[in-house]
């Protein structure tokens, strides 16, 4: 049996304070996610949802408890290299100074940037014209930046893809397509995808687990009628 | 060499009139100064004649330790004024400034007293204090300039720093574009000095020596010494104490301390 891409054991979350303590807002987090899963955070804002996937890629360490990827404690690979193993791609996507192709070929010193055929692939896999490569990344429209970030996070060939609100500031068509586009990375790719939305399109073609983070804890594998209740009460 | 002019104490006094004039003038016009001009004349005045009988003593007395104590104090000074300066106070950034500042210092003092003045003996009063305060003005300047960018950059571009982490990038690789923006703010006003130095006004020190009767081609070759002197600390100044600060802002996990980026920055609610 090969041991899950992530996992949580009695897990406290929170963040770090200014004096170097911390302030616990999750506790007793507890979950396994396997290889090409695809898992749904749900939560209120100030929840905890973002304070939770930050531990999966090391921006923060855990409270208490232990955070694995493959069997082996977080803290025991180099964050560098769990970095690239496990990608983040943020709410907003920050695109650089320069080309759609500096952007792709952007990696730390010592990492082999994607060869030129490697990126045109890239782009075809988010939906992208391989045309792009030359056009200035800033001018680009939210949804374009949204998908350069992803194929951007895909050039590290990582085994996990940890996504915050990734369609939250595009608009319901755009939102589909990037819904889209993720389903088909985790069957293409066997790519394992966790990802905080509150998107129905989201939930519905890509999700196949749904955690529900509400006071301070975390509510594992929650059915689609729990999730559809929450979200209507937050409308 | 001309001989040097005293000016008279009273002939002094005379320009106590022009403050007389512009605070009459603030009142007519509501500019609301009067306060602040008439304090800061005052407190000027009281200061820098202090300091001229604490060098006078100085300079009679002729002690090493007393050279450098005097550089300490001026030293501990500058680094709390930069560090005071800071939008978002922390712990240490005091004992960073000093740290910075003294090095910077160190290094164009030793280049142009011994390397290229040859002051004899080393600790010459007359060429330690104010070389040393002219230094570490304007370092100290420099330093708080590029902590004030770039603390105000670690805020607003928590995006590109936490984008560039998760691709993979070191701590200080993630940082280094912030720095080295706030290190190029910071040394702008150096540069721009030299740049146009004897075009638009004679830098202050040249122009003191020459109405006291000193040759102007030897107060152009002390001024020329002065530019490059200041931009060696003034780089290596402010670098460090930018070095020092990116130190506190990542964790060795490579995790970016947004905790220390949130909250309490406000430009109205600064140097309380």
């Amino acid at each position: 049996m090969t041991a899950p891409v992530f996992e949580c054991r009695d897990v406290a979350a929170g963040h770090r304070t200014e004096g170097g303590g911390s302030k616990t807002v999750l506790e007793s987090v507890n979950f396994v996610v396997d290889e090409a899963e695809a898992v749904a955070i749900v939560g209120a804002s100030g929840s905890g949802k973002s304070t939770l996937v930050r531990l999966l890629n090391r921006f923060d360490d855990p409270v208490r408890g232990t955070v694995s990827f493959r069997g082996r404690p977080i803290q025991d690979y180099d964050p560098l290299e769990i970095r690239r193993k496990v990608a983040l791609v943020l709410q907003t996507p920050v695109m650089f100074d320069g080309t759609v192709r500096d952007n792709l070929s952007m990696g730390p010193a010592g990492v082999t940037p994607p060869t030129e055929a490697a990126m045109r692939e890239l782009l075809e896999e988010v939906g992208l014209a391989t045309s792009l490569l030359d056009h200035s990344a800033e001018q680009l429209s939210g949804g374009e930046k949204q998908r350069i970030a992803i194929a951007r996070a895909l050039a590290g060939e990582p085994d996990a893809i940890v996504l915050d609100e990734p369609t939250s500031a595009l608009d319901p068509k755009t939102a589909a397509l990037v819904a889209k586009i993720l389903n088909d990375l985790r069957s293409s790719r066997q790519l394992t995808l966790v990802f905080i939305t509150h998107a129905r399109e989201l939930l519905a073609l890509v999700a196949g687990r749904r955690f529900l983070v509400h006071d301070g804890r975390v509510d594992v594998d929650v059915s689609p009628e729990r999730i559809e209740k929450f979200l209507e009460a937050g409308e | 060499m001309k001989e040097i002019v005293d000016i008279e104490w009273w002939r002094l006094g005379l320009s106590a009139l022009a403050v007389v004039v512009l605070i009459a003038l603030s009142r007519i016009i509501r500019l609301n100064l009067e306060r602040s001009l008439a304090i800061s004349a005052l407190r000027g005045t009281v200061q820098l004649l202090a300091i001229g009988y604490v060098l006078t003593a100085i300079f009679s007395i002729k002690h090493p330790g007393l050279v450098l104590g005097t550089l300490l104090i001026m030293l501990t000074v500058a680094a709390w004024t930069a560090a005071s300066r800071l939008p978002r106070r922390l712990p240490g950034m005091t004992f960073f400034a000093s740290g910075a500042l003294v090095v910077g210092m160190s290094i164009s003092l030793f280049f142009m007293t011994e390397v290229v003045i040859g002051v004899e003996p080393w600790w010459d009063p007359q060429h330690l204090i104010p070389l040393g305060g002219m230094l570490l003005g304007n370092a100290m300047n420099a330093a708080s300039l590029g902590g004030d960018r770039f603390q105000e950059e670690l805020r607003s571009r928590r995006g590109e720093i936490e984008t560039m982490l998760a691709l993979g990038f070191s701590g200080p690789a993630a940082l280094h574009p912030p720095l080295s923006r706030s290190l190029r703010a910071a040394m702008i006003p150096t540069i721009n000095a030299f740049m146009v130095a004897g075009l638009v006004q004679l830098p202050g020190m040249m122009t003191g020596q020459i109405l006291s009767g000193v040759d102007p081609l030897i107060a152009v070759k002390y001024q020329i010494l002065i530019f490059i002197m200041l931009m060696l600390s003034t780089t290596t100044s402010t670098w460090l104490f930018l070095l020092l600060v990116r130190g506190r802002y990542i964790t060795p996990a490579h995790q970016f301390r947004t905790e220390l980026t949130m909250g309490t920055y406000s430009p109205s609610r600064r140097r309380k």
